[in-house]
């Protein structure tokens, strides 16, 4: 009997040093990488939001310490009036760089007007056209609204669905329940959940290819374009579109050139359909050649990949500032 | 199945339980036939790891355990010279076919201007390291330094025991077989210890070098594009990535044999402290240099047919060594170099004796870094790349990278406390000489604040490893 009993004191002591130990880890994660609590955005504005005023850390991919608005999203502080209203995905979130260095702080500094930003992780830019009209009515941006994109090889069947009005995001993520409270209370175990999730390999996502032809990719972009032209039209606002594309270098140091002929004929569907493009290609390689800074990787990760640095987001905001100032349509080009 | 794998550390549970209930049927009467037992399913757990790879490793090895049994035998028998030749020749010539075929085929048809003949061979996991443990068991046979190994288990175990089985240590035959025969099953105190060399050997191998791996692939992915300083720092990164990456594995073959009731010797005592290059080789991979002393620069006569014969023995030794490392010139090229620094290094040695130990740490780790440097370029070419990337003052992308600087604090942290812990405990080399010696901060889980500490030691290193990248360097080999 004493045998049993000092078993279970075993496995009761085991079990509180375990606790302890999540508990201490979640202090570290606090400051580490705290991803916040992703909530219900009701607006539809974006399929998910952050939670309102949340402290949110990273020191994964680049190192950075921000704070979210009453709205849920990464801005510095908000205006009732807004001109220009970023949307896009993680790279416009924005957590891997500080508040004074994202897109949007650094707009806001520029005299375009004031521009509030959307942007959160897993609204790529069929999302984002998804839930366009929605961002608009709730927003109402005077001057522009601004779409980001890391890529212009886009997917027929994802372009399909939303003009269908079908499309669910792959990446759906809104913290409910069991994983929510343990976001707020005990983060080391959602942390450490997703760590061994990629240590057994199960986060390897696979690259659709629907084998589509070109002219018909041509067709259904041009159609996903006019979509979003027709809604800005209705809302009486200009759109603006930028890429920037992924800067990893080769084996002679040149940066690899992605998707040219695919970047050459959205900007082609653009104009046909009056919106504005900004392809970053050469803005990126001109930093590189002129200086030998990469638009994105950080020094704790792998060079030119992931996420925007703050060279990125810098050169980015003077594009997009450039452009709106000098009011510089695809009509006038 | 690398050790560092989930899926392996997942697995190993349910046949440690099946260990245990064996050792929970052994008593005084039944002892000796349950510890048998328990060693049968440590086999059986060593060719399951190898069958999930490739079920031709398996027949691979089957082949050269029975090969070298059987000659074992014949051996013993006959003491004749000819059976202990044909033996060893037939070891050779199956790694050589594995392992080098490609490479002396596509040297001889570049000699005679011949169109490139490649075979598509695919080379076992682990074949250098059970290859070279079945020729030193042939060749202590032969000398009459051990007795023929009775047991066919035993014998298919010290080629096949999975800790050791896909990088190492090399263990001998009379130390392993020792433990075989003598093998008490699996104890607390075991799995205490081991528990906590595997993890401490998990975290050099996913904290550390996994991610020194991502920073050192790019910038030997394209040295000119970085500043010189960025090269340099993807130098030292490569000499810690290498060290972390195969003394991890190490550390957690030899806590997975603890675990299992076996000791394995430690194959590493902290080389980057080294003050010459023989001091480094007695410090780095530690079994296969005793191995290549042992089996082949005694036999050459070592350092006892004079002057000449002594540096033509370190360069053929180095030569073979690096040739062991992998089918290319850049590993011949490697091993040359590091044989004729070790001449130099014995040529000078008083000379070099008199100057301070500091200074000469910091030249063999300075010599060491840019040897390395020829060992993970992909050709010569890439080599003189990134030297010249370290030699020339150029400008290109800076990369400060974050965990090389981490992955420095971690070596200094262990170095000083291997320092303070050597002083401490007067430990003493061969001659009775004050040496450092690492050692594994080991702590008693039956405290419960202990329990915390590891625990959240476990935990740090899940939160901070990368697992991108998870093959070790000496897996290759």
């Amino acid at each position: 009997m004493s045998k049993i009993i000092r078993y279970f004191i075993t496995i009761f002591k085991g079990g509180l040093a375990f606790f302890i130990c999540l508990c201490i880890l979640s202090i570290f994660i606090i400051g580490y990488s705290y991803p916040s609590i992703h909530t219900e955005n009701n607006s539809g504005s974006t399929d998910w939001k952050l939670a309102d005023n949340q402290l949110r850390t990273n020191m994964v991919e680049g190192f950075s310490w921000i704070k979210v608005d009453s709205n849920g999203f990464n801005n510095e502080f908000i205006e009732n009036n807004i001109d220009n209203l970023i949307m896009g995905s993680s790279h416009m979130e924005g957590y891997n760089v500080n508040h004074h260095e994202n897109v949007t702080y650094l707009l806001n500094q520029k005299d375009v007007g004031y521009t509030y930003n959307i942007g959160i992780s897993g609204h790529t830019i069929y999302c984002c056209a998804k839930n366009l009209e929605y961002a608009l009515e709730e927003y109402r941006p005077d001057r522009y609204v601004i779409i980001e994109t890391d890529t212009v090889n886009l997917h027929t069947t994802d372009m399909k669905s939303v003009m269908k009005g079908t499309y669910l995001n792959p990446g759906s993520s809104i913290d409910r329940g069991l994983k929510r409270k343990l976001k707020i209370y005990l983060p080391a175990v959602p942390m450490l959940y997703n760590q061994i999730k990629i240590w057994r390999g199960g986060d390897s996502s696979a690259d659709l290819d629907d084998g589509s032809s070109m002219i018909g990719y041509k067709n259904t972009l041009n159609k996903f374009i006019e979509r979003i032209a027709n809604i800005c039209q209705e809302h009486n606002v200009k759109c603006l579109i930028f890429y920037h594309p992924k800067t990893e270098i080769n084996r002679a140091g040149e940066i690899i050139k992605y998707d040219e002929d695919y970047a050459k004929l959205f900007r082609e569907c653009c104009m046909s359909n009056g919106i504005d493009f900004i392809d970053m290609t050469e803005i990126f390689n001109e930093l590189y050649n002129d200086r030998h800074i990469l638009a994105h990787g950080f020094t704790n990760t792998a060079v030119g990949t992931g996420h925007l640095n703050k060279y990125g987001h810098k050169a980015i905001a003077e594009a997009i500032a450039d452009f709106i100032k000098n009011d510089r349509t695809v009509r006038e080009e | 199945m690398n050790l560092n794998n989930l899926n392996f550390i997942l697995s190993f549970g349910p046949f440690y339980i099946l260990i245990w209930i064996a050792q929970i049927f052994c008593d005084t009467k039944t002892n000796a036939v349950w510890n048998r037992i328990q060693l049968i399913l440590i086999l059986i757990m060593s060719y399951f790891y190898i069958v999930i790879v490739d079920v031709k490793f398996c027949l691979c090895l089957v082949f050269i355990s029975l090969l070298t049994f059987f000659f074992g035998r014949l051996i013993e028998k006959t003491r004749s010279k000819w059976i202990l030749i044909f033996e060893i020749s037939a070891l050779i010539a199956v790694l050589a076919y594995f392992k080098y075929f490609n490479f002396f085929i596509s040297g001889i048809t570049h000699i005679l201007r011949m169109n490139r003949v490649t075979l598509n061979i695919m080379m076992p996991v682990g074949i250098s390291f059970y290859i070279f443990s079945a020729l030193s068991y042939i060749i202590d046979l032969y000398k009459g330094k051990i007795s023929c190994e009775k047991s066919i288990i035993d014998f298919l175990l010290y080629l096949s025991f999975f800790p050791k089985f896909t990088a190492g240590p090399i263990v001998r035959s009379d130390y392993f077989f020792t433990q075989t025969r003598n093998y008490k099953g699996i104890n607390h105190k075991g799995l205490e210890i081991g528990i906590q060399i595997f993890a401490f050997g998990l975290f050099k191998k996913v904290v550390l070098a996994d991610h020194l791996g991502v920073f050192v692939g790019d910038v030997f992915g394209a040295p000119s594009a970085y500043n010189t300083a960025t090269v340099i720092l993807a130098a030292i990164s490569y000499s810690l990535q290498i060290y972390f990456d195969f003394s991890g594995y190490s550390d957690m073959a030899v806590g997975i044999s603890k675990i299992l009731g076996f000791d394995l010797k430690p194959n590493f005592n902290l080389p980057y402290i080294a003050n010459s290059m023989s001091d480094f080789w007695k410090r780095w991979h530690i079994s296969l240099s005793s191995w290549f002393q042992d089996y082949l620069y005694i036999p050459l006569g070592g350092s006892r047919k004079g002057e000449t014969r002594t540096y033509l023995n370190l360069i053929a030794v180095q030569l073979v060594s690096g040739l062991w490392h992998g089918a290319g010139w850049t590993f011949v090229v490697w091993g040359m170099i590091h044989g004729i620094i070790n001449c130099i290094n014995k040529a000078i040695g008083k000379r070099i004796d008199q100057l301070a130990k500091a200074i000469n740490t910091i030249i063999t780790f300075i010599i060491v870094t840019l040897l390395w440097v020829v060992f993970r370029a992909d050709s010569f070419e890439n080599a003189l790349q990134v030297w010249r990337g370290m030699f020339t003052i150029h400008t290109g992308i800076n990369q400060p990278y974050v965990w090389s600087y981490f992955a420095i604090v971690c070596l200094a942290v262990a170095t000083i406390a291997a320092v303070i812990h050597s002083k401490k405990e007067d430990c003493v080399d061969a001659k009775g000489n004050p040496v450092v010696n690492g050692f594994y901060p080991l702590l008693d889980l039956g405290r419960f604040w202990s329990l915390v500490l590891f625990f959240t030691f476990c935990g740090l290193t899940i939160v901070l490893g990368y697992f991108g990248n998870t093959a070790f360097i000496y897996g290759g080999f």
